[in-house]
């Protein structure tokens, strides 16, 4: 029977047993979001064309081909991703009256293998934020209580999956996007090294940290969603031709032995001690589990929010400078010659963050201020990202809270930004190291959810996804659902 | 070094931002405050600069390819003229 919560194997045991078609699959989730997206606001466009791409999939089964991948399975992605002939807006009006021109390789690798594009979903403007709050076009509401924000910056994406609106989603995570709002959601979120995935046609925010990754109900779907999109791509010279893992046969093995390190500086300051407790029980489960707790320490990484905070805004000025009003989107044709045009686009394309942080790029970046702030913040990132390589000589995976703070009020945070920022906390360490993280569900607190995050070194995606399993494999807190 | 007014209009020059009067003085209470947080990693010491361990640069061959979606590409100009974009003057 068709529901939310099937796997992409029970999808795939459905459609081969004709239990229900992919078309079938598709109409249900239309549906749903046609039902339950006027409450929770997940979806900047739907996708009619995912009905046409399910009868496709139909009709392969029905001629006799074997199963893709992800053949039939619902996916929604986030609107930074760009598809051909679509609105892509990344949550700005800036880019309201353009139409992408081609489809992101991820997206692209995702059709490749028989996935159905079922719409696009909402996001901070320009994927900066972590409430979702700063989309131009709608706020995003958390299923889990309709009050508080899903997270950021791929709110639309993570209460889509949580919603019951799509199998799996697609987000991008420069400093925690997708697995802070996969941690408020109860949902898995998986950022995979830099350099896995193409980030050819997804808008860039701040390049040298962005990664596309999926959001999922189960870590064995992530891995599936994952293994379809990663992989050299000629057009991202970043994308490494290293060979992608195993990860089925990785999620066999036991954590017996697996060295779990617990590095105290994301258990600290800023961080909520029922958070924390909910996360040493966690690490409890894995010592049960075989694995060995090791203390371990990343002695910068409560520095880490200040060196990205100026490294984002610095990346982020520098690529949002095409936005200019002469080639595409929002033009502003009011003033004198050719930089009011840019002045005016800009002040009326761009909301309060996106501006907020290209200032701050911009100062980080002018003469005489750029060596104590940008590239300082590099030598600072090179430290941290060394400290990581220390720590995983002596351990496998280190574990720690994914968000410092539980869902909170629209609004809460939006009059300090400093406040937004802290959400970040616990997350951007592993963008500025390069390296996997996931978060995963790992308990309640009020009735809230909250998420364990896992970190393996450089391309180690096989140890995470081990312990991410085994982990899993022993609770049931991503078996919950939302009132919703 | 103080952030004043002047400065957050310098900075949106920079930036061919448009700041309207509110915003400037949203800017100018705000970016202290953020500046004064990131501020604070003056005081890490990296040198000597460590390894980093960095990711070798990966150029690609330098080929023409061709591109298949040039006039799709031009139908999104906001003012497009045959096969250019129309810009208003420069000077």
């Amino acid at each position: 029977m068709i529901s939310a919560q099937l796997t992409i194997a029970e999808i795939h045991k459905g459609l081969k047993a004709k239990d229900f078609s992919a078309r079938e699959l598709a109409s249900h989730f239309l549906s749903a979001i046609k039902t339950r997206d006027k409450d929770l606001g997940a979806f900047l466009a739907v996708r009619k064309a995912a009905l046409v791409e399910a009868q496709a999939v139909d009709d392969r089964l029905a001629a006799g081909e074997s199963l893709r991948p992800l053949d039939g399975v619902p996916i929604a992605i986030k609107d930074n991703l760009v598809t051909e002939g679509e609105r892509t807006t990344a949550g700005s009006k800036i880019l309201e009256p353009y139409r992408g021109t081609y489809t992101a390789t991820a997206v692209q690798r995702l059709h490749d293998v028989g996935a159905v594009i079922i719409g696009k979903t909402n996001l901070d403007e320009f994927a900066m934020g972590a409430s979702t709050e700063s989309s131009a076009y709608q706020p995003t509401r958390n299923p889990w209580n309709t009050a508080l924000v899903p997270g950021g910056s791929s709110g639309g994406s993570a209460v889509a999956v949580a919603g019951g609106m799509a199998i799996a989603a697609i987000g991008s995570d420069t400093g925690g996007s997708i697995r802070q709002p996969a941690a408020f959601t109860n949902l898995v979120g998986f950022k995979p090294t830099y350099g896995r995935v193409s980030r050819y046609g997804l808008i860039a925010l701040a390049s040298s940290l962005d990664q596309i990754g999926p959001f999922t109900r189960t870590v064995a779907d992530a891995a599936k969603v994952y293994q379809a999109m990663a992989g050299r791509d000629d057009n991202d010279a970043t994308t490494s031709p290293k060979p992608i893992d195993d990860l089925a046969s990785a999620m066999k093995q036991s954590v017996k032995g697996l060295r779990v390190g617990l590095p105290k500086e994301f258990f600290g300051d800023g961080v909520d001690p029922k958070i924390v407790a909910v996360v040493h029980a966690a690490a409890k489960q894995f010592e049960r589990l075989g694995a060995t707790l090791v203390d371990s320490s990343i002695p910068h990484a409560p520095q880490g929010l200040a060196t990205y905070y100026i490294i984002l805004p610095a990346e982020a000025s520098s690529n949002l400078a095409r936005f200019d009003g002469i080639r595409y989107g929002l033009s502003v044709r009011v003033g004198r010659g050719l930089q009011e045009v840019y002045r005016q686009t800009r002040d009326r394309g761009f909301g309060p963050e996106v501006k907020r942080r290209i200032m701050i790029g911009t100062f980080a970046l002018s003469a005489g201020y750029a060596d104590a702030y940008y590239h300082h913040a590099n030598r600072v990132r090179a430290v941290l990202r060394e400290e990581f390589h220390q720590a995983f000589d002596q351990v496998d995976v280190l574990l720690t809270p994914t968000s410092p703070m539980l869902p909170w009020p629209f609004g809460a945070k939006s009059k300090n930004p400093l406040q937004m920022y802290l959400a970040d906390l616990l997350t951007v360490p592993a963008n500025l190291a390069n390296i996997p993280a996931i978060s995963i569900p790992a308990g309640f607190i009020d009735g809230l959810p909250v998420g364990l995050q896992l970190m393996a070194r450089e391309w180690d995606e096989a140890n995470l996804f081990r312990a991410a399993a085994a982990y899993q494999g022993a609770t049931d807190w991503h078996t919950k659902n939302p009132p919703i | 070094m103080k952030i004043d007014e002047s400065m957050v209009q310098g900075l949106g020059e920079l930036a061919r931002i448009e700041l309207r009067d509110e915003e400037t003085t949203a800017l100018v209470e705000q970016l202290p405050k953020i500046l004064d947080y990131v501020g604070h990693l003056q005081a890490v010491d990296t040198a000597p600069p460590p390894d980093g361990r960095s990711i070798p640069n990966a150029p690609r061959a330098d080929e023409v390819r061709p591109a298949d979606h040039r006039d799709a590409i031009l139908d999104q100009a906001p003012d497009r003229l045959e096969d250019f974009w129309r810009v208003p003057p420069v000077m």
